[in-house]
This record gives C-alpha cells, structure tokens and sequence, in this order.
C-alpha cells in the first residue's frame, strides 16, 4: 500500500460512485451528492427568454465542525 | 442510494485487499492529508474527482471537468436555447419601456392591473419561469391588455409587490415566491402583518399614501408611481389596501383576502372603460403608424421606377457605346470562296475593340466634303464605286464594313448617315459562330477586293483603319 495508490484509489471511488448518481459520505470532509437541476427558462432584460437545460451537476456539502 | 463512511470503508478495503480497520486508517489519513494542504495552500486539486477550496473557513468543491461531464452524461452537449428573440426596437414600445424601467403613459396602466390581478401574477410568474417552454405562448394568447400585464407581472416587479419583505428575487425560487405571494393574498393574513406593512409604507409616503388611499387607485397610480415606488410597491400596496379599508370602516380582522376582493371590483368597474380608451387610443396611434408606413409605399415604388428608368437610360447608353464601334484595325478580307459565317471576326472583337462614341460622333459627319465630289467620279464606274446611290445591292459585290452593330435600329441609323453622307451604304445581317446576330453597316461595292482595298483610302479616319471587307450576298 502506497500513498500515491491510495491518493488514486479513493478518489476513483468517490468519483466512480458520483458517476452512478450516489451520494457518497466521507467522515471528517463532507457528502457528495449528485443534484438535477430541471430546465428553466429566465428572461433577459433585451426581452429574450432562455431556455437553460436540465442537468446533473456535483455539490459537495462540508461536514459541520 | 446513499453510500455511507461505512460503506466506502468496505469498498476501499475490497479494492485495495486489505481489512476493513486499515482501510478505515487510510481513508482517514487521506482526508487528514487533505485538510492539512487545505489549510497549508487555501486549495486542494484531486486528479479525477476535483479541487477543493477552503476560503474564510468554508470549504467548497469543484468537480474536474471530466468527471462533471460524465455525471451529466443524459444532457451532455444540451446548451441554452433562446426561445425568445429580442424585443425589435420599435416593434413593440411596451417592452422596451419594460424592459429599460422607463415609466411611459401606458405603464401605469400595466401597475394598475398588475394590482386587480393580484392572483394572476403568480400564474404569470410560473409560466416565465416555470419548466415548460409552451406556458410562455400562453400569455400571448391572451387579448388586449392582459397580454402586457402577464408579460411585465413575468418580471421581478410583480414578485417584489406581492410578496411584501422579499426584497431580493431569485430566479431559481421562483415559485417558491409566487407561493408566498399567493399566500399573502390568498390565505387569511394576520391584520399585524398589513398593520407593519402599512406603517412602513406611512413612514416612506407620509400624508400621500394616507390620503390617497381612500381615492380611486386606478385614478391615482398612473400619475403617482415611479421607479423608487415601482421597487417599494408591495409596500405601497399594503397600506393603499388598508387605508381604503378604513375609509370604508370594516372591522379590523377582516382577512385581506376579502378586502382587496372587494377592491378589485370597486377596481374594476372604474378600470375596463378606462383600459378600453386607452386600447383604442392604442389602435389609433397603430392606426396613424400604419397609414403613415402606407404612405411610404408609393415613394418606394417612385424610388425604384426611377432607379430603374436610369438603369434603363443608361444601359441604352451603354449599349450604343459598345455596339457602336469600330471593329479590329487590321482588316480581314474575306475570300470570295469563304462562307460568311466562318469568316466573320470573332465575337470578342465586336465588344472589345470599343472607340470613344465622342469620336464616332465627331468622324461620323465629319467626312470631307473634297473627298466627295472626287469619289463621285466612281460613279461613271455604274454600281459600283464608294460614293453614289444604288438602288440594289449585286450579291457577290464586295463592300467595306465600318459598323458592326447588334442593334438593327442602331446599324439603320448608321446606315442611312453613311448614306446622306454619300456614300453607297450597305447593310447586312450576320449570324455569329456563338449565335448572335450583328448588323454590318458597309460603304461602297465593288467588283473585286483589291478594288475596295483602294476605297479604303479614301475613307476618312477612323474608317480607314478600322474596317474589313466581306461580299455582298
């Protein structure tokens, strides 16, 4: 056990779980959570409406101290 | 599914093949090493998950790019759509004075029923902001002036007066706010809250809105409202609703819901004739727009005709210039045994050897009148000779082409000046190898060529170089 194969092994597990949508606890640091924004749609001041899209995007919410 | 510490604990021991306490200690050592370069350099980049920012205390992630794309995998290369052009900039003035916060005559109006429609305006907020394209159709849809008030209520303004304290709106709480707005005028509010509401707004308005509260408020907020109030205008509101509620003298409790029920049918009645003038006056100024567009029309049409009419002039000009010329200086004597087609200068030189019109115009009359009297002496030579009037033409004569002209009226012209100049004009039709037809304006005919060769001489400049010899057929 390296610490550069632990700097990739774990990473790869959060990233790997990420990709699976789940939400993945690490003691000590916080949640990752796969959030979905829905489509929205904003007018602009010029008058022009847009349609933004869906999508999944990461948030990280940091353990509280 | 939700993966715990534990969870990841055991994953991490499986990968790596060792127990789960170890993998426990290496995970909290990982994390341990991370918080220590957080606090040593304020930042953190993992390769394949992300970086990690520590600043005033808060801890805040990115994802690397890579692993954000693979996460959004369903919508991945989905951009922002406009589905909406830009306001034109004169098309439609009501959302630009919207969209720039300019209040014009009409906007009050927009306020006005902003306020009757108090409801609506969460239903219009929704649909601006809501998750469905097609809502925004909808608002159009509508006649008259609904159509303006659902499309301003769209906007912050319409949040910001029902919904009382929300000061700053968020796009993505959208609903959120419309709730609470429609709680507030929906749902029994406590009379403590307009109570607060109305003394903040009598502290920003003094006397005015009191004593304007017990008048029509249509009457009053076209004249009234600016931009401040326009911002401060769930506050102005409130207390508008409550002064009118004690000129009326309703008991205190009544819900707000009653209230500006009934205030919208005391609203409402004064309102409609007033918003239909108003629409009228908007179809008259159309009206004045549009037959002034009609005016437009035929000066367009004067425009063009005159533009074309020149066009016209000018390419008869132009075509006179280059039809009227003189063909290559050299001078192509055709065989008599040679067919008329072949032996036809090629077509390039009918455009390309193009001569001052000036000069044509200056040589054309200006041939000398000595060289007339002596070429009428050919005349004892029968039809043939330069000079002289021949009533028919003898086919398989030769004659000296001067002119080779596309345009038949054009090589008449020319034809009958050579002619009142003297001389035995010829015309002739030629067709050319790419399918034109030119007119050849000739003088003189003549047995043979070398004949005609010595008639050239006489002929003045800018004939005497610039012309060739074909057979009269």
């Amino acid at each position: 056990m390296t610490d550069s194969k632990t700097n990739k092994e774990i990473p790869a597990l959060i990233a790997g779980a990420l990709k699976k949508h789940n939400e993945v606890q690490v003691r000590g640091l916080g949640t990752f959570q796969v959030r979905h924004n829905q489509q929205n749609q904003r007018q602009e001041k010029d008058g022009r409406v847009i349609l933004t899209p869906p999508r999944d995007e990461i948030s990280f919410v940091p353990e509280k101290q | 599914m939700k993966r715990s510490h534990e969870d990841l604990v055991s994953l991490l021991a499986s990968s790596m093949k060792i127990d789960s306490e170890s993998a426990e200690k290496t995970l909290s050592d990982w994390v341990e090493s991370l918080k220590k370069s957080l606090d040593d350099n304020g930042s953190c980049r993992i390769p394949g998950l992300g970086t990690f920012d520590l600043k005033n205390g808060i801890l805040s992630f990115t994802p690397d790019e890579e692993l954000a794309i693979e996460v959004n995998y369903k919508y991945a290369g989905m951009d922002e759509i406009e589905i909406q052009p830009a306001y034109a900039p004169r098309s439609d003035p009501k959302k630009d004075d919207v969209s720039s916060g300019d209040i014009s005559p009409d906007e009050p109006e927009i306020t006005d029923e902003t306020e009757l429609t108090g409801e609506e305006d969460v239903t219009g907020d929704k649909e601006v902001f809501g998750d469905f394209p097609g809502l925004m159709d909808e608002p159009e849809e509508q006649a008259g002036e609904l159509d303006t008030v659902d499309e301003v209520v769209g906007g912050k303004d319409a949040n910001k007066k029902d919904s009382g304290d929300i000061d700053e709106f968020d796009v993505a709480e959208g609903f959120d706010i419309g709730d609470k707005a429609s709680d507030v005028v929906d749902e029994d509010a406590p009379w403590d809250e307009k109570k607060s509401a109305s003394d903040l707004a009598d502290e920003i308005f003094g006397e005015h809105s009191g004593g304007e509260g017990s008048m029509d408020a249509a009457s009053e907020d076209p004249h009234f409202q600016s931009p401040e109030e326009r911002q401060t205008g769930a506050m102005k509101d409130a207390p508008e609703s409550k002064g009118e509620k004690k000129k009326i003298g309703q008991p205190e409790g009544i819900t707000i819901g009653g209230v500006s029920a009934g205030k919208k049918e005391q609203k409402a009645a004064p309102e409609e004739p007033k918003g239909r003038k108003k629409a009228s006056a908007k179809v008259k100024t159309a009206k004045k727009e549009s037959s002034s567009r009609v005016w437009l029309v035929p000066i367009a049409a004067a425009l063009i005709l005159a533009v074309l009419l020149f066009f016209h002039f000018e390419a008869q000009i132009l075509d006179r210039r280059y039809t009227t010329q003189f063909l290559e200086s050299e001078t192509p004597v055709v065989l008599p045994d040679e067919d008329e087609e072949t032996g036809q200068p090629p077509p390039p030189h009918e455009i390309g050897q193009t001569e001052d019109l000036a000069d044509i115009a200056d040589v054309s009359p200006g041939i000398p009148e000595a060289e007339i009297p002596a070429a009428e002496n050919d005349e004892d030579n029968g039809p043939f000779g330069l000079t002289g009037t021949v009533e028919e033409l003898h086919p398989g004569a030769y004659t000296i082409v001067l002119h080779s002209i596309s345009n038949e009226n054009r090589a008449l012209i020319e034809r009958n000046n050579l002619e009142d100049e003297g001389y035995i004009a010829t015309l002739s039709r030629a067709s050319l190898t790419d399918g034109s037809i030119t007119w050849r304006v000739g003088v003189g005919q003549f047995e043979n060529v070398s004949d005609a060769e010595d008639a050239i001489s006489d002929l003045p400049e800018p004939y005497r170089s610039n012309n060739f010899i074909i057979r009269i057929r």
